[in-house]
């Protein structure tokens, strides 16, 4: 489903993605899990189209994404880590816009879920300007989802929602992913990607450390995250310029 | 495409200040006819035919000097939330080339124009049972006007979707509506009615084209999130 191979992203010359290659089969689910600023918001804009990366390639679903970005963007549900609305419409209208939006091709259409425990207890008739962040976060999620996408790009989808409505999404992302979908989500807690994901990359300072499937017995995310970012601190400490002569 | 255009019409129809506009616009445009009709009937018998020859040019010229004063702000208006660059609805962007959601924009708009310059159809139904002109004048007069305010909407939409900011956008905008009023003038000036039609239809056929094959380079990366 996807293949990214050395991709780069430079904002000036600041190095916010370095050479990341990633691969994922269809029917699984990643989880980015790295340290505030890693580049994971970065490479999710970058799978989702909506980014070009400074150098690098990238396949989703066999066509070449970065040439032929209108292409794939009907596969693909994006929910950004704020969602940007127009205010004037409401929720419900938004949701049938989305719905109304939905690939039309039987045969390309992505597992049908169903989206309304995500959208419990918000009233449709509320505007999206009134929205908090958080149910803002549930119906991005639903209108994603309300498009029928086969791959679902989330951007820390939890981390402005109360414990119950949490729990509502990890049903709902895990009825997806039951029915074939494709997730990657960027996430800040490690039980989060324990819950919802088949294999876990982690990321640190724009660069891909390690990429372990989440199915074996007895590994711990945090654990290993954490390692990885002592790991590579220290390495980035001895490769610093200056570093020799001042141990000298 | 017809979504994207009824949820553009929605928007604008729900917009406060969109609705107080147009309905200044709809009074400035009944005192203004009034006025020219009041001309007209005051007129001596002999003076009648000649006044009534130029009710109707003077009419929609009135009309379409509001108008076109009014559709860059009304292009500019649209979805008036975010960035110069926002004009494609959030699930929009993901599923529909960018060609397609300035197609629905633009059919939004001329639905848009088309009613509002429809507005002057009472009174110049009127005046055709003065016996002033005729219906085939009315439909060719309010057709020049329509394809003049679209090449006017195209312009602009496409300077807003290629500025960097909203203010540069306003300041185009308006610099684009004095070139097209002198363009109008000149060619109106110089053709005769069917060429002068005929010019604007070529030149809105090519720049609508224009602007939806530069629109899927402008919206390539659109912005969905902040």
């Amino acid at each position: 489903m996807i293949k990214a191979r050395g991709i780069s992203k430079y904002h000036g010359r600041v190095q916010v993605l370095a050479d990341v290659d990633v691969t994922l089969a269809a029917g699984r689910s990643l989880g980015l899990l790295g340290t505030n600023g890693a580049g994971r918001t970065t490479l999710l804009n970058i799978l989702a189209t909506l980014v070009r990366p400074t150098s690098g390639h990238l396949d989703i679903d066999g066509t070449d994404a970065l040439r032929y970005p209108f292409r794939v963007r009907p596969d693909l549900g994006f929910v950004p880590q704020v969602p940007a609305f127009h205010g004037d419409m409401t929720v419900g209208e938004l949701l049938e816009f989305a719905a109304a939006m939905r690939v039309p091709a039987p045969g390309k259409a992505g597992p049908p879920v169903h989206t309304e425990p995500v959208c419990d207890g918000l009233d449709r008739a509320m505007p999206l300007s009134a929205l908090s962040a958080g149910s803002g976060q549930k119906v991005a999620l639903a209108a994603a989802l309300a498009r029928g996408p086969r791959l679902l790009l989330l951007d820390e989808p939890l981390s402005h929602l109360d414990p119950m409505a949490a729990s509502r999404v990890h049903g709902v992302l895990r009825d997806f992913h039951a029915q074939g979908g494709t997730v990657v989500m960027a996430c800040n807690r490690a039980a989060d990607v324990e819950a919802l994901c088949d294999e876990v990359a982690f990321f640190h300072r724009g660069r891909l450390l390690r990429t372990t499937e989440i199915g074996r017995s007895g590994l711990d995310i945090g654990a290993v995250f954490q390692s990885l970012v002592q790991e590579d601190s220290l390495v980035r400490e001895d490769h610093r310029p200056g570093r020799a002569g001042r141990d000298r | 495409m017809l979504r994207i255009a009824a949820n553009e019409l929605r928007s604008l129809a729900r917009d406060r200040a969109v609705r107080a506009v147009v309905a200044g616009y709809l009074f400035a445009l009944l005192a203004a006819s009034l006025v020219h009709m009041a001309g007209f009937l005051s007129a001596g018998e002999s003076q009648a035919a000649q006044v009534g020859d130029l009710l109707l040019q003077r009419i929609t010229s009135t009309q379409l000097v509001f108008l076109a004063a009014l559709t860059p702000w009304l292009v500019l208006r649209l979805r008036h939330g975010g960035s110069t660059r926002d004009l494609v609805p959030e699930p929009a962007a993901m599923a529909v080339a960018p060609w397609q959601a300035v197609l629905g924009t633009l059919s939004a708009l001329t639905a848009c124009l088309f009613a509002l310059l429809s507005a002057s159809l009472p009174v110049l139904s009127m005046i055709r049972l003065f016996g002033a002109t005729t219906y085939r004048e009315i439909a060719w007069s309010l057709a020049d006007a329509l394809l003049l305010l679209l090449v006017l909407v195209v312009l602009v939409l496409g300077l807003r979707l290629n500025s960097r900011s909203r203010a540069a956008s306003w300041a185009f905008s308006y610099v684009a509506l004095g070139a097209v009023a002198l363009g109008w003038h000149n060619a109106f000036s110089s053709m005769d009615r069917a060429s002068s039609s005929m010019f604007l239809l070529l030149s809105l056929s090519f720049l609508a084209l224009l602007l939806l094959v530069s629109a899927n380079w402008s919206l390539r990366y659109p912005r969905i999130g902040r």
